[in-house]
């Protein structure tokens, strides 16, 4: 079992292997800075990742996803506020605090669907995101200066601790998805994507499976904004800006919605643009390289409607079927 | 009575200002095949969708072996066992044959909250799967895609999972609506096949095919019930020689 998924999710494999080395990489070529995106990397796809069990392979589009990641980063703001320093406890708290959260904006969000789905949990995010914004105690607007949490044993101001704290937890939700995906489960998900009122007519109350994948997703989105609070040394409302669940959902359709390393693939392309673009475009055009954008915005859409299967459907197997029996 | 596996009481069903299901009581007998014929835009669908629970109805009960379902969710009516075909096809249509049939298979089971073992390559479920398909003697289609089946293959497969969790009570609304003559011919064989199994209620425009099959006829005209009997007796009847048979044929 173990040798099938190497088999069938070998660019996941490959990548979190490079992910694995490449500290040495930048220490050979004294780059540092590297880490540093690369980490923000595993942040943010991470996160994808855990929306994409909702977006790519429940087919719920949750236009709110980035208000759990500001969730878990204000758990770990909060709580060192207020002195428990432990990561771990933080951690747990994110994870709780969005398994609950999920659990309640599911509940009422899963209700709907289409259009109607995408504004109520949009709204359901600004509603959090004007809640932290109000919070004055906690910097409101300006946010939350933070050192980086405490992980007994592990001293996150060690070089390379972080970095590799959040690759165990990204290679740990990675196995975690590779399994759920395929695992009965995930295919009642994939199923109720493709078809939901047939599987109502096949005994299988839709909302109960919608709502566990919701929540899944939350905690993982959780987990991933606790971590990324660390990274920050820093919390503000901006964590979960409308904007950022936007990115997210652009960063999934980028890499392939439809496989498991497509948010992976998405986040690394996605953020290596935004890193290199700028740079790129002043040796080659350096009248337009301080609106990049301008650039980027069509590149991203031209990925979206001319790949339907985003940059995983290049590598892996057609596009519509279900993740849990294709190769990729 | 007590041997009608499903009965209706005065239900009645609106859309605005269309009755679409018109003050309907109706019985229907443990293993026999029931067929609803009527005109198009009769209501025979919302009918039955009412049974499955896809509708409400705006007033009346509808019993399941006794058992009061007219507030029951769908899902859970398929799991006290009705099986429903849809008038439009409705399969899985990103999955292959077998893989529809797995996860039928996976909710007869009962173990759907699992999250580690894959359930693509469970040989049990493999197993199941391809029982259910044998069932309609499509087992040969199992590793071919949904989207690439003709029209009646796919009929055939809808059929299947409407019998996947072995329901004591089947609803078919047009099972061979566009498919072609042989498979109209094979899917009559088949669901003639299964009347000692289960009860079938039958909605078809073919009369061959309904004089063929049905033990009992319901026809339905405007949303009401305007008779209910034999073959014989249907055929014979000038209310719906006049509503029905004598103006299509
Ligand atoms: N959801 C709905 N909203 C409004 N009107 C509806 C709805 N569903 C059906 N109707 C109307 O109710 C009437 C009965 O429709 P129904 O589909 O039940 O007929 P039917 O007997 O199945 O017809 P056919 O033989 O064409 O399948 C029709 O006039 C139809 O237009
Ligand atoms: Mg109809």
């Amino acid at each position: 079992m173990v040798l099938d998924l190497f088999k069938k999710f070998t660019t996941l494999w490959i990548i979190l292997v490079v992910l694995a080395f490449f500290p040495i990489f930048t220490s050979t070529f004294d780059l540092p800075f590297w880490n540093d995106v690369v980490m923000r990397i595993m942040l943010l796809g991470m996160a994808a990742m855990g929306l994409n069990i909702v977006f790519g392979f429940g087919g719920m589009v949750s236009f709110g996803h980035a208000a759990f990641m500001g969730v878990g980063a204000y758990c770990a703001g909060i709580s060192q506020y207020y002195g428990l320093d432990n990561g771990w406890y933080q951690l747990l708290m994110s994870a709780v605090s969005c398994g609950i959260l999920g659990i309640m904006i599911g509940f009422l969000a899963l209700r709907t669907s289409g259009i109607y789905f995408i504004m109520i949990t949009l709204a359901f995010a600004q509603m959090l995101y004007f809640f932290f914004v109000s919070l004055e105690q906690f910097g409101g607007d300006d946010g939350l200066i933070m050192d980086r949490s405490d992980f007994i044993f592990i001293d996150l101001y060690e070089p390379l601790r972080l970095y590799y704290l959040i690759f165990f937890i990204l290679a740990a939700v990675s196995i975690m998805l590779m399994l759920l995906i395929r695992s009965r489960f995930g295919v009642i998900l994939q199923a109720i994507k493709s078809n939901e009122s047939r599987v109502e007519a096949m005994g299988l109350n839709p909302l109960k499976f919608k709502l566990t994948g919701y929540v899944i997703s939350a905690v993982i989105c959780g987990l991933s904004g606790c971590l990324f609070a660390s990274w920050q040394e820093f919390v503000s409302p901006d964590i979960m800006h409308w904007t950022r669940s936007g990115d997210l959902m652009i960063i999934i359709i980028l890499g392939g919605l439809t496989y498991v390393a497509g948010p992976l693939v998405g986040a690394i392309v996605f953020l290596l643009l935004e890193e290199l673009l700028p740079d790129l475009l002043h040796v080659v055009f350096p009248s337009i390289a301080e609106n990049w954008m301008i650039i980027f915005g069509p590149l991203l859409i031209a990925v979206v409607l001319f790949g339907k299967g985003g940059l995983m459907g290049v590598v892996g197997n057609r596009f519509t079927r279900p993740a849990a029996r294709k190769d990729q | 009575m007590t041997s009608s596996i499903l009965e209706l009481r005065s239900v009645k069903k609106k859309f605005g200002a269309l009755t679409a299901t018109d003050n309907v009581s109706l019985n229907i007998q443990k293993g026999e095949i029931h067929a609803l014929i009527g005109p198009n835009g009769a209501g025979k669908t919302t009918l039955i969708s009412q049974i499955f629970g896809n509708l409400a109805p705006d007033s009346g009960e509808i019993l399941l072996d006794g058992k009061n379902i007219t507030n029951t969710s769908v899902s859970n009516r398929a799991l006290l066992g009705i099986g429903r075909s849809f008038q439009i096809s409705n399969v899985l249509m990103d999955f292959s044959v077998l893989e529809n049939a797995i996860v039928a298979k996976i909710s007869h089971s009962r173990k759907t909250f699992r999250f580690f073992k894959p359930a693509f390559n469970d040989p049990d479920l493999i197993d199941g799967g391809l029982a259910i398909l044998k069932r309609v003697g499509i087992e040969h289609m199992a590793d071919r895609n949904v989207s690439d089946l003709a029209h009646g293959e796919r009929r055939l497969l809808e059929l299947s999972l409407a019998l996947a969790m072995q329901p004591v009570l089947v609803l078919l609304d047009e099972p061979m609506a566009g498919a072609g003559p042989e498979d109209t011919v094979f899917m009559t064989k088949v669901i003639a096949g299964l009347k000692s199994d289960t009860t079938i209620l039958l909605i078809e425009h073919d009369m061959d095919v309904v004089f063929q099959l049905a033990e009992r006829i319901s026809v339905l005209v405007e949303g009401a019930v305007i008779a209910s009997g034999t073959p014989n007796e249907i055929s014979n009847n000038t209310l719906v020689r006049e509503a029905y048979l004598g103006s299509d044929e």
